[in-house]
Formats: C-alpha cells, sequence, structure tokens
C-alpha cells in the first residue's frame, strides 16, 4: 500500500485514526501495530513473517543483554549484542545482497553458481536499521531495555516511516512510545505535512518524472547531448520530490497520531557545498552512519590516513545501502571523494568565494550523482555521460531536445522554484498570519492541492515510490 | 538486582537464550527454503528465445527491434543479456511478448513493474472500446524464473508459458 493512492487516502488512513482516535491511550500502540502489520502485509503478505522475526529477536536480544548487565556478565552481553547485530546484517545480507554476491563470485572466478531469486522484501533496509540502532543504544546504555512488545513492535511497524523513511532512532522516540500528546492544531499541522507531501510526490515528481522516462526511452547512442542533460536534471527533480514527498508524508502522518519523527529533507538543492548537501539530504541516514559507523571508527577525531579510511568505509556502506550493485558503490564512492577534496583542498576556497560557486559546484556535483545512482550498471552509467559530454554524434540539440524542453518549461520552473524555501515559506506565512483572510487563504489553497493530487490519482496509473527498492 | 534474585535472573538468561536459538533456528531454515526455490537457469539466451519464438502463432504481434523495449516499457536494452520483443501488429491489437535474460537478479522487481505498468496502460488505453483485448490483458503472463522474465499477452500465452518454462 502506498501513501499516493486513494485505498489509503479514503479508506486505510481515516479508518486507522478513527480506531486509533477511539480507543484510550492504553491500546494506542497495539491499534498504531495491527494497523501498520496490515498496512505491511497488503504488500507482502510472506515477508512480514521477516518483520516479524525481527521484531521478537530484537525485543529477546535486547533483554537478554539487559539481564546480563544485571548479572554483571560483561564478555556474555558482549557476546549477545555481537551476535544480534550479526544476525540483523545477515538476514539484510541474503535478502539484499545474495544475488550481487553471487554473480560477482561468478565474474571473478568464473564459476557458475546459481543464485535463487529472491525479490527484495519492501522496507528491509529501513527497518532493519532501526532495530539495529535499538540494540546498539541498547548495549552503550543510552537508552533503557523496553519490556513492552507491543511498544517495541509498534516502533518497528509504525506504518508512516515503515517503508520508505525516516529512520527514526530509537533513543528519538522512546519516550514518545509512553508519553505523547494529541492536540487539533498538531493534527492540522500534520495533515498540511502530509498534503505538501502529496503534492511534492504526485503534482511534481510524477510529471516531471514522465520527463524523465520520456529522455531515458530513447537509445543512450541517439540521444543529443542537451536532451540526456534535461533527463538527468528530470529526475534530479524527481527523485527529489518523491522522495521528501514522502518523508514529509510520514512525518505528517506522524503528526496526526501524536509523534514527532526527525526532518529529513531540509532544501539540500539550496546547499553550497557537498558536504552542506549531505547535512540537508536524507538527514536520518546520514545521522544514523554517523551515529553508529562514523564516531565509532573514530570520526575525524584520527590522523588523515584514518579520517580517509573512515569516511570511504561510511561512503561505501551508504552506496551499497541503497542497493546491491556496483552503481551505488561508484555512487557512494564519488560522494566520499568529494567530501574528502572539500575536507582537505578547496573547502576554505568554496567558503570564500561567491555564493553562485559553491552554489554551481553542488548543483554540478549532484546532479553529475544521479546520473551515476540512476543508473542500473556502470556500463549504462558510461553511456549516458558519454552522451552528455563525449559522444556528440547526434549534435548539442536537435528538434527532441526543443520539444521537451518547450513542453516541460513551466514545470522545471515550478520545481526550482518548490526546491527552495520561497514556496512553503509563503505558506507557513499564511498559515500563522494574524489575518483571517491570509489564514482562510491558506486553508483554502492546501484543499485546491489536495483536490489537485486526487483528481490526478484518479487518471494515473500505479506510480511507487522510488525509494521503495531500497 | 532490586527485587530479583541471581537464580531468577539466570533463569530468565536462560529462556531468552532459548528463544533466540530458536528464533535463529527458524531463521535459516526460512532462508534455506528461499534460496533452494526458484533457481537461476544457465540455458542460453539464443535457445530459449528460440523456444518461445518457435511457439508463437499469433499475427497480431510481430518481432522487432529491442529499441521498442525503450518505447513502451522504459527499459534499457542494453542492461540486460538478452531481449526478445514482438510488438501489437496494428494499434488495435493488444498481443504482445517480450522475453528478458536479466544480467543480475537485482533487474528482476523493477523489470517486473515496468511490466505491469505496460498491462495497466494498455488496460486503460483499450477499456471501453475492445473488451477482447481487455480480457487478454488481463490474463497476460508475466512470469519471472530466476534469471529470465516472460511477459506474454495473447490468447496462447499459457501454452507459450509453458514452452518457456521447459526451456529454462
Amino acid at each position: 500500500m502506498i501513501f499516493s493512492s486513494l485505498f489509503f487516502i479514503f479508506i486505510f488512513l481515516p479508518v486507522t485514526l478513527l480506531l486509533y482516535y477511539l480507543v484510550p491511550w492504553k491500546l494506542k500502540n497495539f491499534v498504531l501495530l495491527i494497523m501498520s502489520l496490515i498496512f505491511y502485509a497488503w504488500g507482502e503478505p510472506v515477508y512480514i513473517l521477516l518483520m516479524m522475526f525481527s521484531i521478537v529477536f530484537n525485543y529477546v536480544s535486547a533483554l537478554q543483554m539487559d539481564a546480563y548487565g544485571k548479572a554483571r556478565r560483561k564478555r556474555e552481553r558482549r557476546t549477545s549484542f555481537v551476535v544480534t547485530i550479526v544476525v540483523n546484517i545477515a538476514m539484510l545480507g541474503v535478502f539484499k545482497y545474495y544475488g550481487f554476491f553471487v554473480n560477482n563470485l561468478n565474474s571473478l572466478f568464473g564459476s557458475s553458481l546459481k543464485a535463487a531469486n529472491i525479490a527484495l522484501p519492501i522496507g528491509i533496509s529501513f527497518y532493519t536499521f532501526q532495530a539495529m540502532s535499538y540494540i546498539i543504544d541498547v548495549y552503550w546504555g543510552n537508552v533503557a531495555v523496553q519490556r513492552n512488545l507491543i511498544d517495541f513492535g509498534a516502533y518497528i511497524t509504525m506504518f508512516p516511516q515503515l517503508i520508505a523513511g525516516p529512520i527514526v532512532r530509537y533513543k528519538d522516540i522512546a519516550r514518545q512510545l509512553k508519553h505523547r500528546t494529541l492536540s487539533f492544531a498538531g493534527i492540522s499541522d500534520g495533515v498540511s505535512w502530509f498534503i505538501r507531501g502529496l503534492a511534492k510526490k504526485v503534482l511534481l515528481a510524477n510529471n516531471i518524472g514522465m520527463l524523465y522516462d520520456s529522455v531515458f526511452a530513447i537509445a543512450s547512442a541517439d540521444r543529443a547531448a542537451l536532451t540526456t542533460w534535461l533527463g538527468i536534471i528530470a529526475y534530479t527533480f524527481q527523485i527529489y520530490f518523491d522522495f521528501s514527498g514522502y518523508s514529509d508524508m510520514a512525518i505528517g502522518l506522524g503528526k496526526m497520531l501524536g509523534f514527532e519523527f526527525v526532518k529529513n529533507f531540509d532544501y539540500p538543492y539550496t546547499s553550497r557545498s557537498a558536504t552542506e548537501f549531505w547535512r540537508r539530504w536524507h538527514i536520518s541516514l546520514g545521522t544514523w552512519f554517523r551515529e553508529y559507523v562514523y564516531i565509532p571508527l573514530g570520526g575525524n577525531r584520527v590522523g588523515v590516513p584514518k579520517h580517509i579510511f573512515n569516511i570511504l568505509v561510511v561512503w561505501l556502506l551508504t552506496g551499497l545501502w541503497h542497493g546491491a550493485s556496483w552503481a551505488f558503490v561508484l555512487w557512494g564512492l564519488f560522494w566520499a571523494v568529494l567530501l574528502l577534496l572539500e575536507k582537505y583542498i578547496y573547502g576554505r576556497f568554496l567558503e570564500k568565494a561567491p555564493s553562485v560557486i559553491g552554489h554551481l559546484y553542488t548543483i554540478f556535483a549532484f546532479i553529475f550523482g544521479w546520473l551515476i545512482f540512476t543508473s542500473s550498471s556502470v556500463k549504462g552509467f558510461s553511456n549516458d555521460l558519454s552522451s552528455m559530454f563525449g559522444g556528440l554524434q547526434n549534435g548539442f540539440a536537435d528538434a527532441t531536445t526543443w520539444y521537451f524542453f518547450t513542453s516541460n518549461l513551466i514545470l522545471l520552473i515550478l520545481c526550482g522554484f518548490c526546491s527552495t524555501p520561497a514556496v512553503w515559506r509563503v505558506f507557513r506565512n499564511n498559515a500563522r498570519s494574524r489575518h483571517p483572510a491570509l489564514r482562510i487563504l491558506s486553508a483554502l489553497s492546501y484543499l485546491v492541492i489536495l483536490a489537485a493530487c486526487i483528481a490526478s490519482l484518479v487518471n494515473a496509473s500505479y506510480n511507487p515510490f522510488l525509494y521503495f527498492r531500497f | 538486582m532490586a527485587g530479583v534474585t541471581k537464580s531468577q535472573l539466570n533463569l530468565k538468561i536462560n529462556i531468552y537464550r532459548i528463544i533466540r536459538y530458536g528464533l535463529i533456528a527458524l531463521l535459516v531454515v526460512i532462508v534455506i527454503i528461499m534460496l533452494s526455490g526458484k533457481k537461476e537457469s544457465s540455458a542460453s539466451f539464443e535457445s530459449v528465445s528460440a523456444a518461445v519464438s518457435g511457439s508463437i502463432t499469433t499475427q497480431k504481434a510481430v518481432l522487432n527491434s529491442d529499441r521498442y523495449l525503450k518505447k513502451y516499457f522504459g527499459l534499457n536494452a542494453e542492461e540486460y543479456d538478452g531481449v526478445l520483443i514482438y510488438t501489437p501488429a496494428t494499434n488495435m491489437y493488444a498481443n504482445e511478448v517480450l522475453l528478458i535474460k536479466l544480467k543480475d537478479r537485482s533487474q528482476a522487481d523493477a523489470a517486473a513493474a515496468a511490466i505491469e505498468e505496460r498491462i495497466e496502460s494498455q488496460r486503460t488505453i483499450f477499456s471501453g472500446y475492445a473488451p477482447d483485448a481487455v480480457g487478454l490483458l488481463e490474463n497476460a503472463v508475466l512470469d519471472v524464473q530466476g534469471n529470465y522474465i516472460l511477459y506474454i499477452t495473447d490468447d496462447q500465452a499459457d501454452r507459450v508459458d509453458e514452452v518457456f518454462r521447459n526451456s529454462l
């Protein structure tokens, strides 16, 4: 089930909210757990067993670590922790990377091992990382062990962020699992977040995605250079509005249920450096890797060679987290190199240079990054790259380029504007205005946007979120 | 250890240990069952495509260049080990066949999703004026077998699928 579907908006969500609001506080997490399991089972009837395994295994493992701690059996507590992390990673490894691993073994050694065809369980990367954040924080003593299986199950399965994040760390939400408030202001804020996210997905991402699809429907050898540029710019907007739209909807749904999730995007395309970009893009994943991998490795409080090693490890893992493909590894390493160059070579220059230079550099960096990211193979990437820069056998631009450009110009400008805080600032200021007319205008504009989204969904074919594949 | 004796604590630890071992054993069993499931085929694309082509009898779909994979399904032919595509002979027909040999098993989901999207969009186009075509699309076969995918919309779909499976 996806948020941007009529079934979710008109049936699942109202029924869930009605049940959730009607039951007493004691039962709210139970309702949330049951509805989240239904939400997940809708698309993954078999793999729900895997998620239930994850819940029970991590719940019991934390209790065991806690008991070892109380019995002062440090070594066994550590072993229990290591085994739990290994099982989590192994589960992710088998279901996400097994085929990739076998294929690479075959390429390396010329063997002909056969890989079973296992479909990737939706959301496995997200909920496994959430479970591991809990286990690590319990082991480090940052949070108390959760003794209530319903509360822990609700944390892992919570449907707003279950299948595409944000990755909510247990320590950020532990208190809210027991004590949270529901207010009219909070719920209405949640509704506006949800509508904004829905608009990003349905009105912007889906439409600009059609430009990307049309461009990349032409074989790279037949594309003019500027056409490929237009296509990858369209993808740049699509992935931002698709993923940040999902995150906004998740945050909005969380607010409707009384939860406050961490922000996952902060206008990343307005960044002036790669370092800043990664402080603003998929914040919850960056935070996870920083806290549970980068800092334990020593972070930047080590010598230069070790720091370079730490950055490379974190970005190799970040690339692999996105999928079992060498293109993702290349993408992670591309960002690692940029971050290291900024840290050791030209970071200071970027800071002092006119902001336009920083913006242009970062725009070029993330567009190039998405070109790697969207390639399903290294060969596909090199073909597209050649079409953008080298292989100008079809010229710089042709009639197709101008057709795509003129027919999408307004949408491209709109996407550009909506990538900055300016548009949402107008909405926010109107909603908070002292003038009743502006507040009414704000409410009306949300209604119009919602109506436009629904009208668009009625005619749309199935269009899942890009980040479901992770 | 407020309120909990050492023996109670040890009992708890043992219970947790048994549950954890049990769960890990269960996971291993699930994984073994799944891994012993559908395997990749080592049959060459030439042999599978020859078998599939040989079983296609309809005149309502014609063999076409793999560039049509982009046009109809939004997929890059160059990213696969092999592509065989039959497109509708005219706009009035919905009959089509697609055989793909994947380079990497991880491509299966995206390819299957693109095919499902194509079926859905064809159904939308034909609904309202061509009930026969809609019927064919509703019975379309999408068969993912390890590193091969077959999609066919045709009244002989099941027969072609059987030939496809036997050729792997």
